[in-house]
């Protein structure tokens, strides 16, 4: 099963929903998509507006398609699946700033995480064939929590 | 110490219990401040099964000054009941009544920004900037885009 999840932010993500849409004739496997504030209802494939948790889905899903929020880290650091983020845009009325592309491209720097900026390019094969698992690099988590540890023990006064 | 780890739901939460963990706390305490909209108050051993959990309800905290009066003066309130005396937050609008109240009352905090931020700083950390005694950034490129005080420390990714 494939996951689409645009979260829970006020704005619409037509442009995510209606790709795939589009291109879910052309593909075999089951799609399921969490379209939010969405105005468009996908015709081809399964979806709902909101749930209390996704949990289910990401479990059953081979593969998540994602808006670049912050929630994505629950996802990643839980299940150990593919994920492609798709950021939402402040120019086409996604957002109301363009922080998801940061993130996304973020990700995609550090992490290999596909990041679309085009939705163009989601296509059958990439969706098919996209089989990257994000691990999580501990370097940088190890260290804020060693900080933290100091200012709670002490160590570092505020 | 007791610290109290004030959060909004979602992402921002996540990333609070990302850092802290149970090895993180060790031997200190915490209570967990965060929202939601179900009339829940409290949660006892909640945060780690061991720490309690405080709800303020969401739509308190929206873009209204007599709102943001209101949960400072219930933030003040709890981080005395509970003698809090460390702040750690980040984000999102629940920071800054939860550090104009730290302000008021002599509590030491802590601002974290949100991982999300990469290269742009968003309007809620400006103001937080001005009412933290640490302002931590979560990417090396987001250095100097608020001010000389933030600072780097690693972050959760």
């Amino acid at each position: 099963m494939i996951f689409v999840t645009i979260g829970t932010h006020p704005d619409q993500f037509d442009r995510l929903v209606r790709r795939i849409d589009a291109i879910a004739p052309k593909i075999k496997e089951k799609i399921i998509i969490q379209r939010g504030f969405t105005k468009y209802i996908p015709k081809n494939v399964e979806s709902f507006t909101f749930a209390d948790n996704l949990e289910p889905y990401f479990k059953e899903a081979r593969l998540v398609i994602s808006h670049s929020a912050t929630s994505l880290l629950e996802f990643v650091l839980k299940n150990k699946k593919p994920i492609i983020t798709v950021p939402r845009q402040k120019k086409f009325k996604e957002h109301i700033n363009d922080h998801q592309v940061e993130f996304a491209l973020f990700l995609k720097e550090r992490y290999g995480v596909e990041a679309i900026l085009d939705v163009t390019k989601i296509t059958p094969e990439l969706l098919k064939k996209y089989k990257h698992i994000m691990k999580v690099k501990k370097d940088n988590l190890t260290k804020i929590q060693s900080y933290f540890k100091e200012v709670l023990n002490g160590k570092i006064k505020i | 110490m007791k610290v109290g780890l004030v959060s909004s739901k979602g992402g921002h939460l996540g990333q609070i219990k990302i850092i802290f963990t149970k090895e993180v706390i060790g031997k200190n305490e915490a209570v967990l401040i965060t929202e939601s909209e179900k009339k829940i108050i409290k949660e006892e051993k909640s945060f780690l099964g061991r720490f309690r959990t405080y709800y303020f309800k969401k739509d308190n905290l929206s873009f209204n000054p007599i709102k943001y009066l209101i949960a400072t003066i219930n933030l003040i309130r709890l981080y005395r009941k509970e003698d809090i005396s460390l702040i750690v937050t980040n984000g999102a609008q629940i920071s800054i009544p939860a550090l104009i109240g730290a302000r008021l009352i002599g509590i030491k905090s802590i601002f974290i920004d949100t991982i999300i931020r990469v290269k742009t700083p968003n309007w809620s950390a400006r103001f937080c900037y001005y009412f933290s005694d640490v302002f931590i950034v979560q990417h090396k490129s987001m250095m100097g885009k608020y001010g000389k005080k933030a600072i780097y420390r690693g972050g959760v990714l």
